[in-house]
Protein backbone atom coordinates (compact mmCIF):
# COMPACT_ATOMS: atom_id res chain seq x y z
CA UNK A 1 0.00 0.00 0.00
CA UNK A 2 1.48 3.30 -1.22
CA UNK A 3 2.19 5.78 2.02
CA UNK A 4 -0.19 8.24 -0.23
CA UNK A 5 -3.15 5.73 0.03
CA UNK A 6 -1.91 5.28 4.06
CA UNK A 7 -2.54 9.16 4.60
CA UNK A 8 -6.01 8.95 2.94
CA UNK A 9 -7.32 6.50 4.69
CA UNK A 10 -6.19 8.04 7.84
CA UNK A 11 -7.56 11.31 7.29
CA UNK A 12 -10.78 9.90 5.61
CA UNK A 13 -11.54 8.09 8.65
CA UNK A 14 -10.98 10.45 11.21
CA UNK A 15 -13.10 12.95 9.14
CA UNK A 16 -15.12 10.30 9.10
CA UNK A 17 -15.18 9.91 13.21
CA UNK A 18 -15.66 13.77 13.89
CA UNK A 19 -18.14 14.28 11.35
CA UNK A 20 -21.36 13.00 13.62
CA UNK A 21 -19.75 15.90 16.36
CA UNK A 22 -19.83 18.27 14.01
CA UNK A 23 -23.29 17.79 12.61
CA UNK A 24 -24.88 16.74 15.72
CA UNK A 25 -26.29 13.27 13.98
CA UNK A 26 -25.35 9.65 13.54
CA UNK A 27 -24.38 8.63 10.06
CA UNK A 28 -24.37 5.17 10.77
CA UNK A 29 -21.27 3.18 11.49
CA UNK A 30 -20.30 6.59 12.47
CA UNK A 31 -22.02 7.32 15.77
CA UNK A 32 -22.37 10.84 17.45
CA UNK A 33 -22.49 10.43 21.34
CA UNK A 34 -25.59 11.83 22.54
CA UNK A 35 -26.32 9.48 25.02
CA UNK A 36 -26.83 11.20 28.34
CA UNK A 37 -25.69 14.56 27.15
CA UNK A 38 -29.10 16.69 26.86
CA UNK A 39 -29.39 18.05 30.76
CA UNK A 40 -32.18 17.20 32.82
CA UNK A 41 -33.38 19.00 35.16
CA UNK A 42 -35.84 18.02 37.84
CA UNK A 43 -38.55 20.38 37.66
CA UNK A 44 -38.85 19.07 33.72
CA UNK A 45 -42.04 17.11 33.10
CA UNK A 46 -40.89 14.19 32.16
CA UNK A 47 -43.03 12.03 29.36
CA UNK A 48 -43.57 8.58 29.34
CA UNK A 49 -45.30 6.65 26.77
CA UNK A 50 -47.04 3.27 27.00
CA UNK A 51 -48.97 1.14 24.53
CA UNK A 52 -51.76 -1.38 26.00
CA UNK A 53 -53.71 -4.00 24.34
CA UNK A 54 -57.37 -4.98 25.38
CA UNK A 55 -57.65 -8.97 25.97
CA UNK A 56 -59.82 -10.99 28.26
CA UNK A 57 -61.93 -7.78 29.88
CA UNK A 58 -58.64 -5.97 30.65
CA UNK A 59 -55.78 -4.11 29.72
CA UNK A 60 -52.41 -5.24 29.60
CA UNK A 61 -49.22 -3.41 29.42
CA UNK A 62 -47.14 -4.43 25.90
CA UNK A 63 -43.49 -4.42 26.59
CA UNK A 64 -40.92 -3.77 23.92
CA UNK A 65 -38.77 -6.43 24.85
CA UNK A 66 -41.19 -9.09 22.98
CA UNK A 67 -39.19 -7.74 20.14
CA UNK A 68 -35.94 -8.05 21.04
CA UNK A 69 -36.48 -4.24 21.67
CA UNK A 70 -35.35 -2.95 24.27
CA UNK A 71 -38.44 -0.96 26.64
CA UNK A 72 -36.85 2.48 26.32
CA UNK A 73 -36.79 1.93 22.07
CA UNK A 74 -40.14 0.82 22.09
CA UNK A 75 -40.97 4.04 24.11
CA UNK A 76 -39.22 6.44 21.98
CA UNK A 77 -40.41 4.96 18.63
CA UNK A 78 -44.41 5.28 20.38
CA UNK A 79 -43.32 8.50 21.06
CA UNK A 80 -42.10 9.57 17.65
CA UNK A 81 -45.40 8.67 16.10
CA UNK A 82 -47.04 10.78 18.74
CA UNK A 83 -45.07 13.97 17.64
CA UNK A 84 -45.72 13.31 14.31
CA UNK A 85 -49.50 12.84 14.55
CA UNK A 86 -49.68 9.05 13.93
CA UNK A 87 -50.36 7.69 16.60
CA UNK A 88 -53.75 6.18 15.16
CA UNK A 89 -51.15 4.73 12.15
CA UNK A 90 -48.87 3.48 15.33
CA UNK A 91 -51.84 1.63 16.78
CA UNK A 92 -52.69 -0.04 13.46
CA UNK A 93 -49.50 -0.95 12.70
CA UNK A 94 -48.87 -2.53 15.93
CA UNK A 95 -52.46 -4.22 15.28
CA UNK A 96 -51.45 -5.91 12.03
CA UNK A 97 -47.66 -6.89 13.77
CA UNK A 98 -49.91 -8.88 16.38
CA UNK A 99 -52.94 -10.30 14.47
CA UNK A 100 -54.11 -11.75 17.86
CA UNK A 101 -58.09 -12.44 17.18
CA UNK A 102 -58.08 -12.30 21.34
CA UNK A 103 -57.27 -8.51 20.93
CA UNK A 104 -60.31 -6.00 20.87
CA UNK A 105 -58.81 -2.88 21.31
CA UNK A 106 -55.39 -1.50 21.26
CA UNK A 107 -54.46 2.47 22.71
CA UNK A 108 -51.21 4.60 23.70
CA UNK A 109 -51.00 6.55 26.81
CA UNK A 110 -48.88 9.11 27.69
CA UNK A 111 -47.68 9.54 31.22
CA UNK A 112 -46.39 12.72 32.42
CA UNK A 113 -44.20 12.90 35.57
CA UNK A 114 -43.73 16.49 37.35
CA UNK A 115 -40.36 17.23 39.06
CA UNK A 116 -38.78 13.84 39.10
CA UNK A 117 -42.13 12.81 41.67
CA UNK A 118 -43.25 9.22 40.15
CA UNK A 119 -46.45 10.01 42.63
CA UNK A 120 -47.39 13.23 40.70
CA UNK A 121 -48.08 11.83 37.29
CA UNK A 122 -51.09 12.53 34.75
CA UNK A 123 -52.11 10.12 32.11
CA UNK A 124 -54.05 10.84 28.92
CA UNK A 125 -55.27 8.14 26.82
CA UNK A 126 -53.95 9.58 23.34
CA UNK A 127 -55.27 7.17 20.93
CA UNK A 128 -57.63 4.05 20.78
CA UNK A 129 -57.84 1.81 18.47
CA UNK A 130 -60.88 -0.73 18.20
CA UNK A 131 -60.34 -3.79 15.74
CA UNK A 132 -63.29 -6.07 16.95
CA UNK B 1 7.82 27.52 12.85
CA UNK B 2 7.24 28.94 8.33
CA UNK B 3 5.74 31.58 6.82
CA UNK B 4 3.73 29.08 5.42
CA UNK B 5 2.26 27.61 8.49
CA UNK B 6 1.83 30.76 10.15
CA UNK B 7 -0.43 31.65 7.60
CA UNK B 8 -2.63 28.53 7.55
CA UNK B 9 -2.94 28.74 11.06
CA UNK B 10 -4.12 32.32 10.43
CA UNK B 11 -6.25 30.89 7.94
CA UNK B 12 -7.99 28.35 10.20
CA UNK B 13 -8.79 30.77 13.19
CA UNK B 14 -10.03 33.58 10.53
CA UNK B 15 -12.47 30.94 8.93
CA UNK B 16 -13.38 29.98 12.77
CA UNK B 17 -14.24 33.14 13.82
CA UNK B 18 -16.27 34.53 10.36
CA UNK B 19 -18.10 31.33 10.00
CA UNK B 20 -20.53 32.13 12.67
CA UNK B 21 -20.73 35.68 11.31
CA UNK B 22 -21.62 34.26 7.96
CA UNK B 23 -24.08 31.76 9.22
CA UNK B 24 -25.63 35.01 11.62
CA UNK B 25 -25.86 36.89 8.11
CA UNK B 26 -27.45 34.92 5.73
CA UNK B 27 -28.06 31.27 6.60
CA UNK B 28 -30.24 31.82 10.07
CA UNK B 29 -32.94 32.57 8.23
CA UNK B 30 -32.97 29.41 6.72
CA UNK B 31 -33.96 27.37 9.78
CA UNK B 32 -36.78 29.33 10.17
CA UNK B 33 -37.60 29.37 6.73
CA UNK B 34 -37.48 24.86 6.73
CA UNK B 35 -40.04 25.16 10.08
CA UNK B 36 -42.37 27.61 7.78
CA UNK B 37 -42.55 25.43 4.75
CA UNK B 38 -41.11 28.09 2.91
CA UNK B 39 -37.45 27.37 2.47
CA UNK B 40 -36.36 25.96 -0.77
CA UNK B 41 -36.92 22.31 -1.99
CA UNK B 42 -32.93 21.44 -2.33
CA UNK B 43 -32.66 22.90 1.36
CA UNK B 44 -35.02 20.98 2.96
CA UNK B 45 -34.47 17.89 1.00
CA UNK B 46 -30.56 17.88 2.41
CA UNK B 47 -32.31 18.71 6.15
CA UNK B 48 -34.39 15.89 5.88
CA UNK B 49 -31.60 13.28 4.58
CA UNK B 50 -29.32 14.48 6.94
CA UNK B 51 -31.48 14.17 10.20
CA UNK B 52 -34.38 12.23 9.57
CA UNK B 53 -35.37 12.62 13.36
CA UNK B 54 -36.56 16.19 12.18
CA UNK B 55 -39.52 15.08 10.70
CA UNK B 56 -40.48 13.91 14.33
CA UNK B 57 -38.62 16.56 16.04
CA UNK B 58 -39.78 19.73 14.31
CA UNK B 59 -43.80 18.78 15.44
CA UNK B 60 -42.40 18.40 19.05
CA UNK B 61 -40.20 21.41 19.53
CA UNK B 62 -40.13 25.28 19.24
CA UNK B 63 -38.73 26.94 16.40
CA UNK B 64 -35.72 28.73 18.59
CA UNK B 65 -34.73 24.75 19.38
CA UNK B 66 -33.49 24.27 15.77
CA UNK B 67 -32.01 27.81 15.86
CA UNK B 68 -29.89 27.06 18.57
CA UNK B 69 -28.84 23.27 17.07
CA UNK B 70 -27.74 25.35 14.41
CA UNK B 71 -25.81 27.60 15.94
CA UNK B 72 -24.36 24.59 17.86
CA UNK B 73 -23.21 23.46 14.78
CA UNK B 74 -21.69 26.36 13.78
CA UNK B 75 -19.96 26.44 16.81
CA UNK B 76 -18.30 23.32 16.72
CA UNK B 77 -17.17 23.94 13.17
CA UNK B 78 -15.22 26.75 14.92
CA UNK B 79 -14.00 24.76 17.16
CA UNK B 80 -12.39 22.29 15.31
CA UNK B 81 -11.30 24.63 13.00
CA UNK B 82 -9.21 26.07 16.31
CA UNK B 83 -8.47 22.68 17.56
CA UNK B 84 -6.49 21.84 14.12
CA UNK B 85 -5.28 25.41 14.47
CA UNK B 86 -3.58 24.43 17.76
CA UNK B 87 -3.00 21.40 16.77
CA UNK B 88 -0.55 22.38 13.85
CA UNK B 89 1.14 25.39 16.23
CA UNK B 90 1.73 22.85 18.43
CA UNK B 91 3.20 20.55 16.09
CA UNK B 92 5.65 23.24 14.87
CA UNK B 93 6.31 24.77 17.77
CA UNK B 94 7.33 22.15 20.02
CA UNK B 95 9.88 19.69 19.69
CA UNK B 96 8.36 16.37 21.49
CA UNK B 97 4.76 16.91 20.39
CA UNK B 98 6.42 16.84 16.36
CA UNK B 99 8.07 13.68 17.36
CA UNK B 100 5.05 12.16 18.84
CA UNK B 101 2.86 12.67 15.71
CA UNK B 102 5.99 12.47 13.16
CA UNK B 103 6.23 8.83 14.62
CA UNK B 104 2.61 8.32 15.57
CA UNK B 105 1.61 6.39 12.42
CA UNK B 106 5.22 5.22 11.57
CA UNK B 107 5.60 2.96 14.04
CA UNK B 108 6.24 -0.94 13.81
CA UNK B 109 3.78 -3.89 15.96
CA UNK B 110 5.31 -7.33 16.69
CA UNK B 111 3.82 -10.44 14.19
CA UNK B 112 2.72 -12.47 17.27
CA UNK B 113 1.14 -9.26 18.71
CA UNK B 114 -1.41 -9.03 15.31
CA UNK B 115 -2.03 -12.58 15.60
CA UNK B 116 -3.06 -12.53 19.41
CA UNK B 117 -5.06 -9.25 18.16
CA UNK B 118 -6.57 -10.98 15.51
CA UNK B 119 -7.53 -14.08 17.75
CA UNK B 120 -9.19 -11.74 20.24
CA UNK B 121 -10.81 -9.69 18.22
CA UNK B 122 -12.77 -11.79 16.12
CA UNK B 123 -13.80 -14.12 19.43
CA UNK B 124 -15.29 -10.91 20.86
CA UNK B 125 -16.91 -10.48 17.18
CA UNK B 126 -18.42 -14.43 16.96
CA UNK B 127 -19.65 -13.78 20.79
CA UNK B 128 -21.31 -10.61 20.19
CA UNK B 129 -23.04 -11.97 16.94
CA UNK B 130 -24.63 -15.00 18.46
CA UNK B 131 -28.10 -13.35 19.18
CA UNK B 132 -28.21 -11.44 15.60
CA UNK B 133 -30.38 -14.20 14.10
CA UNK B 134 -32.56 -14.70 17.15
CA UNK B 135 -32.43 -10.76 17.15
CA UNK B 136 -33.92 -10.55 13.70
CA UNK B 137 -36.64 -12.86 14.25
CA UNK B 138 -38.22 -11.67 16.80
CA UNK B 139 -38.41 -8.24 14.77
CA UNK B 140 -39.46 -9.42 11.98
CA UNK B 141 -42.78 -9.47 13.68
CA UNK B 142 -42.59 -5.56 14.07
CA UNK B 143 -41.20 -4.79 10.64
CA UNK B 144 -44.36 -2.68 9.99
CA UNK B 145 -42.25 0.11 11.58
CA UNK B 146 -38.88 -0.63 9.17
CA UNK B 147 -37.34 2.60 8.58
CA UNK B 148 -34.21 2.22 7.25
CA UNK B 149 -30.94 3.94 7.96
CA UNK B 150 -29.13 5.84 5.42
CA UNK B 151 -26.89 3.32 5.04
CA UNK B 152 -28.75 0.78 3.81
CA UNK B 153 -30.63 3.77 1.52
CA UNK B 154 -27.83 4.24 0.09
CA UNK B 155 -27.21 0.38 -0.29
CA UNK B 156 -30.32 -0.26 -1.24
CA UNK B 157 -30.89 -2.55 1.39
CA UNK B 158 -33.44 -3.31 3.22
CA UNK B 159 -35.02 -5.67 6.05
CA UNK B 160 -34.06 -9.17 4.82
CA UNK B 161 -35.83 -12.25 4.22
CA UNK B 162 -35.68 -15.49 7.21
CA UNK B 163 -33.13 -17.24 4.58
CA UNK B 164 -31.22 -14.20 3.78
CA UNK B 165 -30.80 -13.52 7.05
CA UNK B 166 -29.95 -17.00 8.16
CA UNK B 167 -27.32 -17.20 4.78
CA UNK B 168 -26.04 -13.81 6.14
CA UNK B 169 -25.89 -14.98 9.65
CA UNK B 170 -23.83 -18.31 8.91
CA UNK B 171 -21.37 -16.12 6.48
CA UNK B 172 -20.73 -13.98 9.33
CA UNK B 173 -20.29 -16.61 12.19
CA UNK B 174 -18.34 -18.63 9.62
CA UNK B 175 -16.00 -15.74 8.74
CA UNK B 176 -15.14 -14.81 12.10
CA UNK B 177 -14.38 -18.35 12.89
CA UNK B 178 -12.26 -18.57 9.54
CA UNK B 179 -10.43 -15.63 10.44
CA UNK B 180 -9.27 -16.67 13.81
CA UNK B 181 -8.15 -19.62 12.43
CA UNK B 182 -5.73 -17.53 9.79
CA UNK B 183 -7.52 -18.73 6.97
CA UNK B 184 -7.71 -15.62 4.35
CA UNK B 185 -7.86 -13.39 7.09
CA UNK B 186 -8.20 -10.11 5.21
CA UNK B 187 -11.30 -11.23 3.07
CA UNK B 188 -12.77 -13.42 6.03
CA UNK B 189 -12.26 -9.98 8.41
CA UNK B 190 -13.80 -7.75 5.49
CA UNK B 191 -16.89 -10.15 5.30
CA UNK B 192 -17.01 -10.58 8.65
CA UNK B 193 -17.39 -6.76 9.26
CA UNK B 194 -19.83 -6.25 6.66
CA UNK B 195 -22.24 -8.88 7.63
CA UNK B 196 -22.04 -7.57 11.18
CA UNK B 197 -22.50 -3.67 10.53
CA UNK B 198 -25.52 -4.54 8.64
CA UNK B 199 -27.23 -6.77 10.58
CA UNK B 200 -27.28 -3.60 13.25
CA UNK B 201 -27.99 -1.40 10.54
CA UNK B 202 -31.15 -3.62 10.68
CA UNK B 203 -31.78 -3.60 14.48
CA UNK B 204 -31.39 0.43 14.10
CA UNK B 205 -33.53 1.24 11.43
CA UNK B 206 -36.05 1.43 14.35
CA UNK B 207 -36.02 4.91 14.67
CA UNK B 208 -33.69 4.48 17.22
CA UNK B 209 -29.51 4.07 17.02
CA UNK B 210 -27.56 2.15 19.88
CA UNK B 211 -24.29 3.11 20.38
CA UNK B 212 -23.34 0.04 21.75
CA UNK B 213 -21.14 -1.82 19.44
CA UNK B 214 -19.89 1.44 18.22
CA UNK B 215 -16.44 0.64 19.22
CA UNK B 216 -16.05 -2.79 17.96
CA UNK B 217 -17.63 -1.63 14.46
CA UNK B 218 -14.88 1.07 14.09
CA UNK B 219 -11.66 -1.82 15.03
CA UNK B 220 -13.65 -3.93 12.60
CA UNK B 221 -13.77 -1.43 9.55
CA UNK B 222 -9.86 -1.31 10.79
CA UNK B 223 -9.04 -4.99 11.54
CA UNK B 224 -8.66 -5.74 7.67
CA UNK B 225 -6.05 -2.65 6.55
CA UNK B 226 -4.07 -4.48 9.78
CA UNK B 227 -3.76 -7.92 8.58
CA UNK B 228 -3.01 -6.58 5.05
CA UNK B 229 -0.10 -5.28 6.32
CA UNK B 230 0.51 -9.26 8.16
CA UNK B 231 -0.27 -10.88 4.60
CA UNK B 232 2.09 -7.82 2.62
CA UNK B 233 4.81 -8.93 5.13
CA UNK B 234 4.72 -12.68 5.15
CA UNK B 235 7.87 -13.16 3.11
CA UNK B 236 10.03 -10.60 4.79
CA UNK B 237 12.75 -11.09 7.10
CA UNK B 238 11.66 -9.04 9.73
CA UNK B 239 9.04 -9.88 12.63
CA UNK B 240 7.55 -6.85 12.81
CA UNK B 241 5.50 -5.18 11.00
CA UNK B 242 4.02 -1.76 10.58
CA UNK B 243 1.27 -0.48 12.85
CA UNK B 244 -1.00 2.74 11.79
CA UNK B 245 -4.03 0.43 11.71
CA UNK B 246 -3.44 -0.39 14.92
CA UNK B 247 -2.97 3.52 16.01
CA UNK B 248 -5.66 4.20 13.85
CA UNK B 249 -7.63 2.22 15.86
CA UNK B 250 -6.63 3.17 19.43
CA UNK B 251 -7.07 6.92 17.92
CA UNK B 252 -10.52 5.95 17.47
CA UNK B 253 -11.65 4.11 20.37
CA UNK B 254 -9.95 7.47 22.20
CA UNK B 255 -11.61 9.54 20.10
CA UNK B 256 -14.99 8.01 20.87
CA UNK B 257 -14.58 8.55 24.89
CA UNK B 258 -13.47 12.49 23.76
CA UNK B 259 -16.04 13.18 21.84
CA UNK B 260 -18.71 11.67 23.91
CA UNK B 261 -17.28 14.12 26.56
CA UNK B 262 -17.01 16.96 24.65
CA UNK B 263 -20.69 16.12 23.53
CA UNK B 264 -22.19 16.40 26.29
CA UNK B 265 -20.08 19.78 27.37
CA UNK B 266 -21.24 21.58 24.42
CA UNK B 267 -24.79 20.30 24.66
CA UNK B 268 -25.54 21.05 28.43
CA UNK B 269 -23.22 24.17 28.25
CA UNK B 270 -21.29 22.39 31.63
CA UNK B 271 -24.83 21.78 33.42
CA UNK B 272 -23.98 18.20 33.04
CA UNK B 273 -21.50 18.68 35.61
CA UNK B 274 -23.82 19.54 37.98
CA UNK B 275 -24.89 17.38 40.26
CA UNK B 276 -28.62 18.35 39.52
CA UNK B 277 -28.06 16.51 36.63
CA UNK B 278 -26.56 13.79 37.91
CA UNK B 279 -29.17 13.50 40.38
CA UNK B 280 -32.21 13.31 37.64
CA UNK B 281 -30.46 10.81 35.92
CA UNK B 282 -30.46 8.72 38.54
CA UNK B 283 -33.69 9.35 39.63
CA UNK B 284 -35.00 8.65 35.89
CA UNK B 285 -33.62 4.96 35.67
CA UNK B 286 -34.41 4.31 39.00
CA UNK B 287 -31.72 1.75 39.59
CA UNK B 288 -31.54 0.56 43.10
CA UNK B 289 -27.93 1.49 43.67
CA UNK B 290 -28.15 4.57 41.77
CA UNK B 291 -31.08 5.73 44.28
CA UNK B 292 -28.66 4.84 46.95
CA UNK B 293 -26.36 7.14 45.51
CA UNK B 294 -28.94 9.96 45.80
CA UNK B 295 -28.83 10.07 49.32
CA UNK B 296 -24.45 11.06 49.42
CA UNK B 297 -24.35 14.40 48.26
CA UNK B 298 -20.88 14.35 47.74
CA UNK B 299 -20.93 10.99 45.07
CA UNK B 300 -23.30 12.96 43.68
CA UNK B 301 -20.94 15.95 42.60
CA UNK B 302 -18.03 14.03 42.20
CA UNK B 303 -19.39 10.93 40.17
CA UNK B 304 -19.95 13.80 37.09
CA UNK B 305 -16.77 15.56 37.39
CA UNK B 306 -14.95 12.07 37.49
CA UNK B 307 -16.92 10.57 34.74
CA UNK B 308 -16.06 13.60 32.56
CA UNK B 309 -12.22 13.48 33.60
CA UNK B 310 -12.17 9.94 32.69
CA UNK B 311 -13.90 10.79 28.97
CA UNK B 312 -11.69 13.51 28.22
CA UNK B 313 -8.32 12.23 29.84
CA UNK B 314 -8.62 8.99 28.27
CA UNK B 315 -7.01 10.30 24.78
CA UNK B 316 -3.88 10.83 26.92
CA UNK B 317 -2.63 7.35 27.21
CA UNK B 318 -1.73 7.94 23.08
CA UNK B 319 0.64 10.49 24.72
CA UNK B 320 1.93 8.14 27.43
CA UNK B 321 1.13 4.79 27.61
CA UNK B 322 1.65 4.38 31.06
CA UNK B 323 -1.09 5.83 31.52
CA UNK B 324 -3.42 2.84 30.34
CA UNK B 325 -2.68 1.03 33.75
CA UNK B 326 -4.49 4.10 35.39
CA UNK B 327 -7.46 4.66 31.96
CA UNK B 328 -8.36 1.31 31.35
CA UNK B 329 -9.36 0.02 35.01
CA UNK B 330 -10.84 3.58 35.28
CA UNK B 331 -13.18 2.94 32.14
CA UNK B 332 -13.74 -0.97 33.36
CA UNK B 333 -15.22 1.24 36.24
CA UNK B 334 -17.12 4.06 34.24
CA UNK B 335 -18.95 1.38 31.95
CA UNK B 336 -19.85 -1.37 35.23
CA UNK B 337 -20.81 2.01 37.03
CA UNK B 338 -23.47 3.17 34.32
CA UNK B 339 -25.13 -0.28 34.56
CA UNK B 340 -25.24 -0.70 38.38
CA UNK B 341 -26.08 3.01 38.58
CA UNK B 342 -28.69 4.10 35.51
CA UNK B 343 -29.25 0.29 34.79
CA UNK B 344 -28.44 0.86 31.45
CA UNK B 345 -26.32 -1.86 29.15
CA UNK B 346 -24.76 -4.97 30.45
CA UNK B 347 -21.39 -6.10 32.39
CA UNK B 348 -19.95 -8.06 29.61
CA UNK B 349 -19.61 -4.54 27.07
CA UNK B 350 -18.41 -4.30 23.68
CA UNK B 351 -16.97 -1.14 24.78
CA UNK B 352 -14.77 -3.15 27.47
CA UNK B 353 -13.69 -5.77 25.08
CA UNK B 354 -11.97 -3.09 22.59
CA UNK B 355 -9.29 -1.97 25.50
CA UNK B 356 -7.80 -5.50 24.27
CA UNK B 357 -5.78 -3.23 21.42
CA UNK B 358 -4.11 -1.50 24.43
CA UNK B 359 -2.70 -4.34 25.85
CA UNK B 360 0.89 -5.87 24.18
CA UNK B 361 0.20 -9.43 24.09
CA UNK B 362 3.40 -10.24 22.80
CA UNK B 363 5.07 -8.95 25.88
CA UNK B 364 2.80 -12.01 27.80
CA UNK B 365 4.63 -15.44 27.03
CA UNK B 366 2.06 -18.08 28.39
CA UNK B 367 -0.30 -16.18 26.04
CA UNK B 368 2.59 -16.56 23.10
CA UNK B 369 2.56 -20.05 23.81
CA UNK B 370 -1.61 -20.57 23.82
CA UNK B 371 -2.05 -18.70 21.00
CA UNK B 372 0.95 -20.51 18.64
CA UNK B 373 -0.67 -23.20 17.41
CA UNK B 374 -3.89 -21.39 15.80
CA UNK B 375 -0.51 -20.39 13.51
CA UNK B 376 -0.73 -23.87 12.64
CA UNK B 377 -3.79 -23.37 10.30
CA UNK B 378 -2.57 -20.58 8.06
CA UNK B 379 0.64 -23.17 6.93
CA UNK B 380 2.34 -19.74 5.88
CA UNK B 381 4.58 -19.15 8.39
CA UNK B 382 5.79 -20.03 11.53
CA UNK B 383 6.63 -18.06 13.91
CA UNK B 384 10.13 -18.95 15.40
Amino acid sequence: MKIKLKNIIITVFIAALILPFILITDFFPFARFGMFAEPVSSVDTLKIFETEYYQYHQWHYLDGKQFNMASESFMYLAGNYFYRNQSKEFLLKLSQAIPDTSIYAWRLKQIQIHGNNLKQSDTVIIETLKIR
Amino acid sequence: MSKQDKVFIFFLLFAAFTIPAIYLSFFNPLVKEYFNGSAPDWFSSLVEHIYPRLTTERNRFPVSFFEEKAMQIVVRISFVLSAFAVFIFLKKRFISFRKFTKQFFHGYAAYQQINILRILFYSSLLYFSLEFYNDLLVLSSIKVFFKPVLLLKITGLGFPSELLGLSLYVILLISCILCILNIYPVFTATTAVLTFLYFQAIFFSFEKIDHGYTTLNYAGLLMPLLLYQQKKNINSESLLLPDWPLKLIKLALCLCYLLAGLEKLFISKGAWLSPITFKSYLYLHQAPLGMQVLNYPVLCAALPVAAMIFQLGFISILWNEKLKWIFLPAGILFHIGTVVLLGISSIINPWIFTYLFFIRWDEIEPLKRLFKPMDYFSNRRRIP
